[in-house]
């Protein structure tokens, strides 16, 4: 790996850390699925794994929740998402579908953590999934808005920079 | 065009939905009255506090867990968040105040959780990390 894409993968880690904080004051509401996505299908699976491992150590320690309660299923719960759309939703290809698809890891991403929630924390399975009903419509809805909006535009953006730093 | 029309009202109809959801998230649907027993445990599992609270909630004039406990308690809370009770502070690094409702976990903090006539509602001064308590 050269030293430009090393540059260009730790920023779009810092991208993905960044917009985190930005929109942590809105419940649920985030770009993170649309970039995830956008990582995944430019610069590869393997890579947007280890994106995603720094950036959930750092959403976790930022937050003061590096615990594994909240690391471990925010870990899997990401990881789905390149893993998924590298195999079973490889041939979604269309950004609409791929706004469907968002929707289906959403509510995978909410259940990782109601696992590890009615597990360890002994909290009530029925009480957790209405809780968290609304905050899970709130993911999946911003994640599919935002991918059927932006992934086009950006996907041209960020790849253009991918491509060039690797073959400059 | 006419698939940008349809994609810009679906979103527009999305968005509306992410509001409605939003403020149903934000709302306490709490129009009841009864009384409710607060008991405040320390670290050491002392009991600080042991009450039975009557309350009375309207639409108008809706009652939260915050209300009760700030009506009879010195309670710090910071951010939206349960900090002190009676001088016992907890920083939420090395301890919290843990929520415990018929001795079920609170899934909600105090401005949100959804309590009624008869309910036992424990405090208890609760290490980071310590994900079984006994409390109940």
């Amino acid at each position: 790996m050269r030293v430009k894409e090393i540059v260009i993968l730790s920023l779009l880690t810092t991208i993905l850390v960044a917009q985190e904080q930005i929109l942590a004051v809105l419940p649920n509401i985030q770009m993170t699925f649309l970039l995830i996505f956008l990582y995944t299908k430019i610069v590869g699976v393997k890579k947007t794994v280890f994106i995603i491992a720094i950036y959930v150590f750092l959403d976790c320690l930022i937050t003061s929740s590096l615990g594994l309660i909240t690391f471990i299923p925010m870990l899997i719960g990401w990881l789905l998402v390149p893993l998924s759309l590298g195999t079973i939703f490889k041939p979604c290809k269309s950004t609409l579908s791929l706004a469907f698809v968002s929707i289906i890891l959403s509510i995978t991403y909410a259940l990782s953590f109601m696992v590890a929630a009615v597990i360890v924390s002994e909290i009530s399975f029925e009480a957790y999934v209405i809780a968290d009903i609304p905050f899970t419509l709130l993911l999946a809805l911003s994640s599919f808005l935002s991918i059927w909006w932006l992934y086009d535009p950006l996907y041209r953006v960020i790849n253009q920079l991918h491509t060039s730093a690797i073959s400059s | 065009m006419k698939a940008k029309i349809i994609k810009i009202v679906v979103s527009v109809l999305v968005l509306a939905a992410m509001i409605g959801i939003y403020c149903w998230a934000q709302t306490t649907p709490l129009i009841t009255s009864g009384s409710v027993h607060i008991i405040v445990i320390d670290g050491e599992q002392h009991v600080m506090a042991d009450d039975v609270w009557e309350f009375e909630s309207t639409a108008s004039n809706p009652i939260t867990l915050h209300t009760i406990l700030s009506n009879h308690y010195e309670i710090v809370v910071q951010h939206g968040m349960l900090v002190g009770i009676n001088g016992l502070m907890a920083n939420n690094t090395d301890y919290f105040w843990k929520i415990w409702i018929n001795c079920e976990m609170a899934n909600r903090g105090i401005d949100a959780l959804l309590f009624k006539d008869g309910d036992e509602i424990r405090f208890v001064y609760t290490a980071v990390g310590d994900y079984y308590n006994y409390a109940c």
